[in-house]
């Protein structure tokens, strides 16, 4: 648990303070729990319109498809194909843990 | 807040850093179960770009690139591509497409061999040793 100093102005109208400060917090956390989100689905819908396809899709292709890659390979945009699926793994994965939290959020 | 990785990612950052000019962390990332780190320097008239990812059960993802004008000149990656599972393991690859394929690629990606486990520090060496930076 840690402390923190509330102004005495503020104090006075969220009576009772703990109470108080708890939901404004929550409250807080879930907004950026939500911006971040959205941050995340932005990147992976830039990813999934880089390479046309879904991340597990992809990375699926990009195991069992030989002509598809070479095709990756063959052009300049997509030759690191590799290091973009990476990261986007991480994006994926990101999103997954902020989704799990805003879950644990809205259900406190 | 410092996570399992942080120290692993400094000295890979480190490293880097020292080893290529202009050198920028495009991006790091770390998280108690996964991290990430993306970034671009220079070695004489090459880019190199490089990006790693490490996971809490120990698997470690990488491709480290030297570019030149945008082209791959070497790429050093450990993705599951096809080709490099076909030459581990010939035509019954596709039961292994899970698994980790360390593998160079040589200039303009026309070409691939494998290769064993390479890390940053290794990169940085072959690419002394072969790839004089002109």
């Amino acid at each position: 648990m840690l402390r923190v100093q509330v102004k005495e102005e503020y104090a006075a109208i969220l009576d009772p303070i703990q109470e108080s400060v708890d939901e404004a917090l929550r409250r807080y956390a879930i907004e950026k729990t939500r911006n971040r989100i959205l941050e995340l689905e932005q990147r992976l819908q830039k990813w999934e319109e880089q390479y046309g396809c879904s991340h597990d899709l992809f990375a699926y292709r990009t195991a069992t498809d030989e002509g598809y890659v070479k095709q990756l390979d063959a052009d300049a945009a997509t030759q690191q194909w590799e290091g973009d699926l990476i990261s986007w793994e991480f994006d994926v994965e990101e999103l997954r843990e902020w989704r799990r939290r805003l879950q644990r959020l809205l259900t406190e | 807040m410092a996570t399992p990785f942080t120290e692993i990612v400094d000295r890979v950052v480190a490293l880097f850093e020292s080893a290529f000019v202009h050198s920028v962390v495009l991006r790091r990332e770390e998280r108690p179960h996964l991290a990430l780190v993306e970034m671009d320097g220079t070695y004489g008239i090459y880019r190199v770009h490089v990006r790693e990812i490490w996971q809490a059960d120990g698997v470690r993802k990488y491709a480290y690139y030297a570019l030149y004008q945008s082209e791959v000149v070497v790429g050093f990656d450990n993705a599951s591509d096809p080709r490099a599972l076909c030459l581990k393991y010939g035509k019954d690859y596709a039961r292994h497409r899970l698994e980790l394929i360390p593998h160079r690629h040589t200039e303009g990606k026309q070409a691939l061999e494998l290769t064993g486990e390479v890390d940053c520090a290794a990169f940085i060496t072959w690419l002394k040793k072969n790839l004089p930076p002109m």
